[in-house]
């Protein structure tokens, strides 16, 4: 494997030199756009090559689950099988083999591969919202806001605004809505009466 | 590697386009990108570790703009100053808004594009669009990333 050079976002040139000569660079030596540089210890750290595992050297000692001839250095920390180097996958400091691995990103189990969360408290705030800035019925939104408030008051939150008060304040402007609602409603049925 | 449990320093607020809104976030041990997208929240993490450069590019907009910013105030100007009737107020109005928006214009100063790049690829870092204020978000991602680096 070689190291990746570093290359102008503009031109696609490659930019020569260390980090401490791209530091100085101060122009693209082919396009001329003004670049400021900041290069780390990384761009020149070559990429390292994974372990194959080693071979089992005694009858006593435990083997991976997958390859019986090489030695176990690891368990999974979701199945608890006994893993070789190869087979070991390591995501924050936790060991996988890969069927867990795969299964854990794809339920969002392992919280360092998790790729996307669903808003809920935000569909809660537009449904108290968006129905009265439009001068839509709340008869209908309101109801569905408490729902979302209630059936996703666990789910997890924003990985960066670990906060719920936005469901909160859906779950008393639907509870609002719903009384006003109600009370306009036997109003109504009084006055016809 | 990547920390379980992040605890996420605010870098950027979100920069908005048409369809989605990215903010950026200092980790423990990585930066996070965060793309919301209607009612979904989209993650994106770069281990400082893996860092290899931050490369920040000036672009020309900031003269550009400028300048169609300022061709259209001048007539503007000009109209509320030597015009009359009902024209005057309404080109005031006009050529006070372009003002504010080029004054705006030219105190976030010059433009520019912010890019960082890993072994395997290059990510162009959404909301850094100002020069000061790209300098100020890279030099605090560049002291984690040194840190991170330094240690074995």
């Amino acid at each position: 494997m070689t190291v990746r050079p570093l290359a102008c976002p503009k031109c696609r040139a490659t930019l020569p030199g260390t980090p401490a000569e791209l530091a100085r660079l101060h122009r693209c030596p082919a396009c001329a756009v003004q670049l400021e540089i900041t290069a780390f210890p990384a761009l020149q750290r070559a990429p390292v090559a994974g372990s194959t595992g080693d071979l089992v050297i005694t009858d006593g000692e435990a083997s991976c689950f997958h390859h019986p001839q090489k030695r176990a250095v690891v368990p999974c920390a979701a199945c608890g099988r006994f893993l070789c180097a190869l087979c070991d996958i390591e995501v924050a400091n936790q060991h996988f083999c890969a069927g867990c691995f795969e299964s854990g990103a794809a339920r969002g189990s392992i919280p360092a591969l998790e790729r996307s969360r669903t808003r809920y408290d935000n569909i809660a705030l537009s449904l108290v919202t968006l129905p009265v800035l439009f001068g839509c019925a709340v008869v209908l939104s309101a109801p569905a806001a408490l729902f979302v408030v209630v059936r996703y008051w666990n789910a997890p939150v924003s990985l960066v605004h670990r906060t719920r008060w936005r469901l909160g304040i859906s779950g008393g402007l639907a509870v609002v809505q719903i009384i006003a609602a109600l009370a306009f409603l036997i109003l109504m049925v009084r006055h016809a009466k | 590697m990547i920390s379980r449990d992040p605890q996420y320093v605010r870098l950027t607020r979100g920069a908005r386009s048409l369809l989605r809104q990215t903010s950026l976030w200092l980790g423990a041990d990585h930066l996070l990108a965060v793309h919301i997208e209607g009612y979904t929240e989209r993650y994106q993490r770069f281990a400082y570790r893996d860092i290899q450069a931050l490369i920040l590019r000036r672009t020309p907009w900031y003269v550009a703009v400028a300048a169609v910013e300022a061709s259209l105030l001048v007539p503007a100007l000009l109209t509320s100053l030597f015009a009359t009737g009902a024209v005057r107020p309404v080109a005031g109005v006009v050529a006070s808004f372009l003002a504010v928006i080029l004054i705006i214009h030219l105190v976030l100063g010059p433009t520019c594009r912010c890019y960082l790049q890993t072994a395997v690829k290059t990510e162009k870092l959404t909301g850094l669009n100002r020069v000061r204020k790209a300098r100020r978000v890279l030099a605090a991602l560049q002291t984690r990333v040194t840190q991170a680096q330094a240690t074995p």
